[in-house]
């Protein structure tokens, strides 16, 4: 006999009687597009707006249109340093952190079920935990008198106290800490396609576990490392609570300026001009990116 | 053999975990330290922290300006984004895909730039350092999150439950409020605490848009460990993470996390 | 199910009051098309009329449009032209909501926040029918479908069977004008699709409600239905009894689609006999004289004989001298595919009957009656 194996055509999900109505459909979005418009939309076109305004001293705006917050930032030295300390601070602590993040996550892809949910759960739970929080527990842990130097300096491994708060270096262990979560989840999203039959039928061609690891997981993971470094790459430039406590005042980075500049100084159309600059980094970092996976896909 | 894990790299997972996890764990015994500075380990123990931490005026009034603001962003993120999410899964409607792109690029958009973005807006409105303005601005954090984890839980709705109840009688807004609501539980139970969460943590935007009269407990905190260092924030510390850990810990209980979280 | 079974849970009065309307045609489709931008036709112009109680089966393969016309009677996709009346009554335009239609869908969309008796109480609810009453009628509908007591279990907790029969009993419990059904059986497996295959049709028959019940299987729609529709391309292939489809096929579609078939090129040489080939065979060509036209004839009414007996054959019978090329045995029949010079024909012998089998290579006869040999207009 002949048969066919019919399956049913897909049918849009719109039922008839509801297409017709798209007065709802408005009333349903509205509230939604009011607060897009109010603390999304104008905010970023005023913050636009103000960086190409003259700036007075106070907070006072003027309606004088210049391109001087741009030339001023890229003519003052010390912007450059901004830019550079930001970026290599994006750069360390990417590739920090992926290297901390991808064993976590390849652990998580093979732990056994009952395992899994319970680690999942604690590797993503920093998240939910302030990250002033956090970090304060770093300057716990790093300062002078704290738990590091203590337990170096009673096994008599350093007889003065590391500085390891303050400077660059505990920004960076810092924002490592913070950030794992957020690349374990990016790789553990990525690592969907690895699949043990790859490996074994890898293993069953004569590859060592190491030919295994570069030539099979590796590639197989790669979207998930790309998704993961885009992430950490672009929370760590624009950080702020982190570098703002464990820098101490003494790390000087795009985003630690902006607060500055804004804030302390009121200098807001220089701000929303440093704003601008670390979106333009954003772009150039997405840009990047989609670049990087049409190449894996 | 393949797929097993060896004893070093066990180890080297276990060591992550430790980094992961120090600087939240560190907080709990010395939040028990009775000595007026931060040492470690403290030479004495006590209460006297968490003492200190109900009697500090300033902190106490944050964490109710920010247990109210947590509260009406959650239920106005809500309010807001569900029918939001509902109209882009269900309906099909010209600038669909905009629209929803539109809703959920607050959350490409870095914290620092947005505060400052917000509080050039607010200045103007008048809405500094006011009950409104938090919420406004906390809302746009929050509401991406709800729009994305209710689109998820819509599309897991089971498939013509609805084209059921309508064929047993049910009009369209019976079908909604006795077979798509109750399904859609989980997603609320999700949005709702996550929105909770990040409004309650929220730190950088309100950094921006608080002031001297009304200011929230994670900016109370930030500026306390900027100017002093004394074991009174692990006091606080512990208490925010317990009352966080309790929260996932309802959550994974009735819902699992993994489950709601997890895909969105 | 028994029908000692049957008699015992059903209740003392019937549950349907059977109207006998004038009209023998109960459920009418007249003209109903549906069209999506573009221009594509789902449904082209369909025009059913079903009786009273009768059991209608469409048949067709995926995007015959067979899913589409069960969802625009149900209401769930509207049409973009023509009617839909049950008993006169035009309901084209009205909301499903409103259309006193039970419908089972596919993978049963049992609501899974509920229990089965929810479940099945909720178009009671919907029409405003008392908790007491509601919950006799649940248990009464439980018992039709043979479970009764399963009330408080959770759709989850049941098997695939057991949800196809909570969602059959959710379906007729609010005494729906038509009945639904939208490949009811296609994820139950083999054995179990037998047995539901029984007791619905048990179930419809004793409740004489009017049926329409979608379907790519041929084996359900020929051996539950009263009258099966064959779709194709949006269109009505044929509408026929089973046997009608089967023996007398309108056209090569049905002939293919409906059952196996040898398909072969012909050339008509008078109102009663064709050519194949080089050779000549008797058949009715339903009054065509001459042109090209296709023959087809079903493997299993060749009969196969060693060609040495052919001095036994009727006048009145067709056969051709052939060379088995491919033996195939599949269980109750053996398939024997035959060289008859130019063509192959496929040919079904039962297993048991049989007293010969053939080899090979080997040479034998192959026969059918006249009648067995379907003529239809135009070649390939």
């Amino acid at each position: 006999m002949t048969t066919t194996i019919a399956t049913t055509p897909s049918m849009s999900a719109a039922t008839p009687w509801i297409r017709r109505i798209p007065l709802v459909v408005v009333l349903m979005l509205i509230p939604m597009a009011a607060i897009n418009l109010v603390a999304f939309i104008l905010p970023v076109a005023r913050l636009a707006m103000i960086s190409f305004i003259e700036s007075r001293s106070g907070g006072v705006l003027t309606d004088t249109f210049t391109l001087e917050n741009y030339i001023d930032f890229f003519t003052d030295s010390f912007s450059v340093e901004l830019i550079s300390n930001s970026l290599l601070l994006g750069f360390i602590v990417t590739l920090a952190t992926l290297i901390c993040a991808y064993p976590i996550a390849l652990f998580l892809h093979r732990v056994s079920p009952r395992w899994r949910n319970f680690l999942f759960v604690i590797t993503i739970s920093p998240l939910l935990v302030s990250s002033v929080v956090r970090t304060y527990g770093w300057m716990v842990l790093l300062g002078d008198q704290g738990v590091v130097n203590g337990l170096l300096m009673s096994a008599g491994i350093i007889q003065t106290p590391v500085r390891l708060v303050n400077n660059s270096l505990g920004v960076y262990i810092g924002m490592v800490e913070v950030l794992i979560p957020y690349m374990a989840l990016s790789l553990i999203a990525g690592f969907g396609r690895l699949d043990m039959v790859f490996e074994e039928a890898a293993a069953s061609l004569g590859a060592n576990s190491w030919t295994r690891f570069r030539r099979v997981i590796l590639p197989l993971t790669m979207p998930g490392i790309a998704l993961g470094c885009l992430l950490c790459f672009v929370l760590a430039i624009s950080s702020f609570i982190t570098p703002k406590l464990l820098g101490g005042g003494r790390v000087f980075l795009l985003a630690t300026e902006i607060y500055d500049q804004a804030v302390i100084q009121l200098e807001w159309p220089s701000a929303a001009a440093t704003s601008v600059i670390v979106l333009i980094i954003f772009g150039l970092a997405l840009a990047l990116y989609s670049r990087v996976v049409k190449r894996f896909d | 053999m393949i797929g097993r894990m060896s004893l070093p790299f066990r180890m080297l997972v276990a060591l992550l975990y430790i980094f992961l996890l120090a600087p939240i764990l560190i907080v709990l015994p010395l939040s028990f330290s009775n000595d007026a500075y931060l040492t470690f380990p403290p030479q004495s123990w006590g209460l006297r922290w968490y003492a200190a931490m109900f009697r500090h005026q300033g902190l106490m009034e944050a964490l109710w300006v920010s247990l109210g603001v947590a509260a009406t962003v959650t239920i106005l993120g809500l309010a807001a984004g569900v029918p939001a999410a509902f109209a882009i899964r269900r309906y099909e409607f010209t600038g669909r895909d905009f629209i929803l792109n539109l809703f959920t690029a607050p959350l490409l958009l870095p914290s620092i730039v947005l505060g400052l973005a917000i509080l050039l807006v607010f200045v103007q409105a008048r809405l500094l350092g006011t009950y409104t303005g938090l919420v406004i601005a906390h809302l746009i954090v929050t509401t991406p999150y709800v729009i994305r984890i209710m689109l998820t839980a819509f599309s897991t709705l089971p498939p013509s439950v609805e084209e059921a109840a309508t064929m047993l009688g049910a009009p369209p807004f019976t079908v909604f409020r006795r077979v798509t609501l109750p399904l859609m539980m989980p997603g609320f139970v999700a949005s709702a605490a996550l929105s909770f969460l990040l409004s309650f943590d929220e730190v950088v935007i309100s950094l921006f848009i608080t002031g001297p009269r009304m200011r929230t407990l994670p900016v109370e905190i930030f500026d306390y460990v900027e100017s002093q260092t004394d074991p009174m924030t692990a006091a606080v510390s512990v208490v925010l993470v317990v009352a966080t850990l309790l929260i996932i810990f309802l959550i994974e209980r009735t819902l699992g996390l993994s489950k709601t979280v997890g895909k969105s | 199910m028994s029908s000692a079974e049957l008699r015992e849970h059903a209740p003392a009065a019937p549950i349907w009051d059977a109207k006998t309307p004038a009209d023998p045609t109960f459920l009418k489709l007249k003209g109903v098309t549906k069209s999506y931008g573009g221009g594509f036709l789902a449904v082209d112009d369909l025009d059913i009329n079903l009786p009273k109680g009768k059991l209608l089966g469409l048949l067709g393969p995926s995007g015959c449009g067979k899913t589409t016309t069960l969802r625009m009677i149900a209401g769930l996709q509207d049409i973009t032209s023509g009617t839909i009346s049950i008993e006169g009554d035009d309901i084209s335009q009205r909301p499903p909501y409103r259309r006193d239609i039970g419908l089972v869908f596919q993978n049963y969309a049992l609501f899974p926040h509920m229990t089965v008796a929810e479940n099945v109480a909720f178009g009671l609810d919907m029409r405003g029918v008392s908790k007491s009453e509601a919950r006799g009628r649940v248990e009464e509908a439980l018992e039709m479908v043979r479970l009764p007591g399963y009330g408080a279990r959770k759709p989850k907790e049941m098997s695939g069977g057991q949800q196809q029969r909570v969602a059959l009993a959710r379906a007729l419990v609010i005494r729906p004008r038509i009945l639904l059904l939208d490949e009811p059986l296609s994820n139950l497996d083999a054995k179990l699709r037998d047995d539901m295959r029984v007791e619905i049709r048990e179930i419809q028959q004793r409740l004489e409600i009017t049926t329409v019940f979608v379907t790519h299987d041929q084996v359900e729609a020929l051996t539950m239905c009263d009258l099966v529709g064959v779709m194709h391309g949006g269109k009505l292939a044929q509408l026929g009894t089973p046997e009608d489809i089967y023996e007398r096929p309108a056209n090569l579609f049905v002939a293919e689609f409906v059952g196996r078939a040898n398909v072969l090129g012909c050339e008509i040489e008078a109102v009663d006999r064709v050519r194949i080939g080089s050779s000549t065979y008797p058949c009715d060509t339903k009054g065509a004289s001459s042109g090209k036209a296709t023959a087809a004839l079903r493997p299993h009414r060749i009969q196969l004989s060693p060609s040495r007996d052919r001095s036994l054959v009727s006048i009145a019978t067709n056969s051709t001298h052939g060379k088995v090329v491919r033996v195939t045995y599949i269980g109750d029949v053996v398939q024997y595919d035959i060289d008859i010079g130019g063509s192959v024909l496929t040919t079904e012998v039962h297993t048991s009957s049989a007293g010969h089998s053939f080899r090979t290579g080997e040479k034998l006869l192959c026969e059918w009656k006249p009648e067995d040999m379907q003529i239809f207009k135009g070649g390939r």
